[in-house]
């Protein structure tokens, strides 16, 4: 009798540890596999598989929840920087009025506008950076080129043929404006297709999209939206004539350059 | 029954006509009640106290009936016409209410007539028990009692009428009016106590802007208008900072070039609007296409007569200041003597807007105009020059700054920075500082290999803007010392007044003025012929205190008109049905002696007149008018069996006195019901009601037959 008992606790102990096990394991496999994929995603965008740069003309349609739209366009460099934060210059061509105006991201928190009116520059504080960049749904911190796994922990939701799809928690300490990103990876391309970004109160705050296409040996997404859930605004972000590995110079992402006029 | 027909089908009809409730429908139910109630008191009074066992019981009820159609029916008509008077009203709430208690006034009526007499017809025939006294709510020695005091003392009657409304009607004058919907819920109500936070912590609740329209509002000269019109609302009373587009640009000028000022180009603000593209509050401020701003503001108070002020003072303003147009000039290229000439028509015209400021952050200080023009004509005509060493020295601070940073242009050594500054500063302290006169210093000092023109150009251009930056510096530091004594103290020591001021001057300071066209007709003609004309579309006021102030004026209008309409149009029905002018006067004396007591209690009570309360008149004439109808009726009832007016007057007494003190009974009880009311106003309105009811109906059973034994009536 005693020893049927003892061999019934065991059991019932092991079918209570076991799944608890198996659970863990998932869990611990999910959250592996995501920083995987994260790191596969990052490789391509701003690691080692990523153009050494990129130069590229950019249209911005900026469209109102009334339907009406504002373009502007823009002239972008972006230089991959494998030991630290990627490079990029924007410098506006259009609309006349805010030509030559100009944005150098040289890291996180290194960030400068050129005002061309009044001939200076300026830094931009980080707490600007969730600040809205020309009136678009891209905020300045959008528009950073540090990549997640600095600032968000992945874990692999789910999948299914053609995509994975990741949730990025934010790290406790991180300044970044997203409590959650719940991004879909293209299997094919190893790049996002989708994010669905959540705000602190974890709400859906916006929507991006990608479409992304092969320039030379890369993929490179050239088209983004950035869709306003709750405003009903939405931003689409195109590349055209994309030029990549032209070796651009480090003098291009300078404060002096920033302040040169440019035309196409 | 009767009043339980007419508000279901009253009701019903709003239901389909989609017509909303709102706060004055809430009286619709008391009012149609009291009627209704009235209707059938005399229908079935006049049943009972003609109970016949010798006729028929059809016949028994159709006299019945007939005696009293003619008052019914008058009395119907009379509080229609008193009902039909909101007619006029500008509001559609009172307007709506009109229609649907004047519908209600006729179905209670026909009810009456149809569903009284059918009840007691279907009732078993009870006329076998016919009491030597029907049925009634008062005793009816009482009238007796009462005719005989009025014929007694009718004379007295008269003249204490006379003393009494003269008294009452002294303090008509007295009456305020008042549109304050917070002050309709009570006290300790959540809506109110967060009014009074809102008031007390945050300058009010109560929206208050001013309204541009224009082709363009997003440029340097539009804007500083609009910030004219900021500044000018600050000094208002009980009214918050306020707040427009040219603000938001203000203060990014002052994060970006230290500056709390507008700028003076298009292409400056163009810049500086990059930064508050998407930003929340600018939507509220501006439409995107920039066609359409406000100057936003808030105030504190939400007294109907604080808010008439406002709306007086902004008119002023407005056509004052803004009825007429803009005109843009440039100092660039200009001589000395024209600068110094439209700077002092700029510093009288800034000068404004200083005293307007000081309103706000010095309030009640003096504040001497003509010593500041002094002091500033002085500055103007000793304008800083490029060569003055305070100049000098700003201009030095701002190009190391600039040649010393990573982002010089010419990626020079150290030494020939140093070498390239001093050049500079040099140069421009012989008074040289022209753009080729600095090109060469530039030429000088890059190495050949370095130059280029185009990059050489920018250079220029960036350190005659920072020269120039450096002037106006100076010159608005020489500005401030100049009236530093005459400035109050508490707003010399705020720093919000201080960077207001500093935006004003360092607008002197610069190459763009903004001016009205009046102002610019001695102007040289060199400056104007290549002036720039601003003008608008559409400047307006909005908001609450505007809307308020127009609801009060519909309501003191509507309350005249439906007041004359009621008793004009009760009059020609007294008129025309009893063909006598005398009759028809008489019969509405009561009602006027009513409203003249009850609109006299007003004032000197302080009750103030809002849009509920304004019905009083006409509702009162509409429903108190009721009980002349009825009394009168009964006098010719007697006057035309023959009995003398004494007689005939007891006689009205003893068949209308119960059931006119009945009637103004229920109808009071009708409107008691308000008093339980949660709103204000309907509890007000309730209690005059029952005031005014009590009036009619007394001095229907007293004023009335005093006059009618004073007059000479056919």
């Amino acid at each position: 009798m005693e020893k049927r008992i003892k061999v019934l606790s065991l059991i019932v102990l092991l079918a209570i540890i076991l799944p608890m096990f198996f659970i863990l394991s998932f869990v611990a496999t999910a959250q592996d596999r995501g920083e995987e994929i994260l790191k596969k995603v990052e490789d391509q965008t701003i690691g080692p598989l990523a153009p050494a740069d990129i130069q590229a003309d950019m249209v911005m349609v900026i469209r109102s929840a009334g339907g009406e739209e504002k373009k502007r366009e823009l002239l972008v460099w972006t230089k991959n920087n494998p030991v630290g934060d990627d490079w990029r210059l924007m410098k506006f061509l259009n609309p006349a009025d805010i030509k030559d105006l100009g944005l150098l991201v040289l890291g996180e928190e290194q960030m400068y506008l050129y005002l061309p009116e009044f001939q200076r520059i300026r830094r931009i504080a980080s707490h600007n950076k969730k600040e809205s960049f020309v009136g678009s749904d891209f905020s300045y911190d959008d528009l950073g080129t540090s990549g997640f796994s600095a600032f968000f922990t992945p874990k692999l939701k789910s999948e299914d043929e053609k995509t994975w799809v990741l949730e990025l928690l934010r790290k406790p300490g991180a300044k970044k404006q997203y409590a959650k990103i719940i991004m879909t990876v293209d299997k094919a391309t190893g790049l996002p297709v989708r994010l669905e970004l959540y705000d602190d109160s974890g709400e859906l705050f916006k929507v991006e999209t990608q479409e992304n296409s092969r320039v030379g040996k890369y993929w490179i997404p050239i088209k983004i939206a950035m869709e306003n859930i709750k405003a009903k605004t939405m931003t689409t972000m195109e590349l055209k004539n994309v030029k990549v590995d032209q070796n651009l110079s480090a003098e291009i992402f300078t404060e002096r350059n920033l302040k040169r006029s440019v035309s196409r | 029954m009767v009043v339980w027909l007419t508000t279901a089908w009253v009701f019903g009809l709003m239901g389909i006509f989609r017509v909303p409730m709102n706060l004055v429908t809430p009286a619709l139910p008391v009012l149609l009640i009291g009627l209704g109630s009235a209707y059938g008191i005399h229908v079935v009074s006049s049943i009972e106290q003609n109970r016949n066992q010798r006729l028929s019981k059809i016949a028994w009820l159709s006299r019945s009936t007939a005696r009293v159609a003619l008052p019914v029916f008058m009395a119907a008509i009379t509080t229609m016409v008193g009902f039909a008077s909101f007619l006029t009203a500008k509001l559609g709430l009172i307007s709506n209410f009109g229609i649907f208690a004047g519908i209600g006034v006729i179905t209670a009526m026909l009810l009456a007539y149809a569903l009284i007499p059918a009840s007691y017809y279907l009732l078993p025939d009870s006329r076998s028990q016919v009491k030597e006294h029907p049925a009634s709510l008062f005793n009816p020695n009482l009238f007796d009692r009462l005719a005989r005091q009025v014929i007694k003392k009718y004379r007295l009657i008269i003249l204490l009428g006379v003393v009494i409304f003269i008294f009452f009607v002294f303090w008509i004058p007295a009456i305020r009016r008042e549109v304050n919907f917070t002050a309709y819920f009570p006290p300790s109500s959540e809506p109110r106590q967060a009014d009074l936070i809102v008031r007390d912590n945050f300058d009010g609740a109560s929206p208050l802007n001013i309204y541009f329209q224009a082709p363009n509002l997003r440029t340097a000269g539009v804007l500083r208008i609009m910030r004219r019109t900021e500044n000018f609302m600050a000094s208002l009373p009980q009214c918050g900072l306020p707040l427009s587009a040219a603000e938001l640009v203000e203060e990014l000028n002052e994060k970006m070039n230290d500056r709390f000022s507008l700028p003076e180009t298009d292409g400056q603000v163009a810049n500086l609007w990059f930064f508050l593209e998407g930003r929340d509050e600018l939507k509220q401020l501006i439409t995107d296409d920039f066609t359409e701003g406000l100057v936003f503001s808030r105030t504190s108070s939400s007294r109907t007569e604080f808010h008439w002020k406002l709306r007086k003072d902004i008119n002023s303003f407005l056509k004052r200041e803004l009825s007429t147009s803009f005109k843009e000039i440039r100092l660039e290229g200009l001589s000395k003597k024209e600068v110094a000439e439209i700077r002092k028509k700029e510093m009288a015209y800034l000068l404004r807007e200083v005293e307007w400021l000081l309103q706000r952050y010095a309030p009640g200080s003096i504040f001497d105009r003509k010593e500041a023009e002094k002091a500033l004509q002085e500055v103007i005509e000793n304008w800083p020059e490029v060569s003055d060493p305070e100049v000098l020295a700003a201009f030095q601070k701002e190009i190391e700054a600039y040649i010393f940073s990573p982002s010089f242009d010419f990626e020079i050594s150290q030494k020939a920075r140093r070498e390239l500054v001093g050049k500079l500063v040099e140069m421009v302290k012989t008074g040289n500082a022209g753009n080729n006169v600095l090109a060469g210093v530039l030429r000088s000092a890059i190495p050949v290999s370095l130059n280029n023109e185009k990059v050489a150009g920018q250079v220029v251009s960036t350190l005659s803007m920072r020269l120039k930056e450096a002037k106006e510096r100076v010159a608005v530091e020489k500005a401030n010392q100049k009236i530093e004594a005459l400035i109050p103290a508490s707003a010399r020591n705020n720093q919000d007044f201080r960077r207001r001021l500093d935006g004003l001057l360092f607008e002197l300071s610069d190459g763009f003025v903004v001016l009205p066209e009046s102002l610019t007709r001695d102007l040289p003609p060199e400056a104007m012929s290549q002036a720039r004309t601003i003008s608008f579309s559409r400047i307006d006021q909005s908001g609450l205190p505007p809307a308020l102030t127009q609801l009060d004026h519909y309501l003191f209008v509507s309350q005249l008109q439906s007041f004359a309409l009621a008793l004009v149009l009760t009059f020609f029905i007294m008129l025309l049905l009893r063909k006598s002018l005398k009759l028809g006067l008489i019969s509405i004396t009561p009602i006027v002696f009513t409203l003249g007591v009850v609109y006299g209690f007003f004032g000197l009570a302080g009750i103030e007149l809002d849009y509920v309360t304004m019905m009083v008149a006409s509702v009162s004439i509409g429903v108190g008018i009721d009980y002349s109808i009825h009394f009168v009726h009964g006098l010719m009832m007697g006057l035309k069996q023959g009995l003398s007016r004494e007689e005939a007057i007891r006689a009205a007494f003893r068949e209308k006195g119960s059931a006119i003190a009945a009637n103004s009974l229920a109808v009071m009880l009708g409107f008691a019901v308000l008093l339980l009311a949660s709103m204000s106003p309907l509890r007000t309105f309730g209690g005059i009601m029952i005031g005014s009811m009590f009036l009619a109906a007394f001095s229907a059973l007293t004023l009335l037959p005093a006059l009618l034994l004073r007059v000479k009536i056919k």
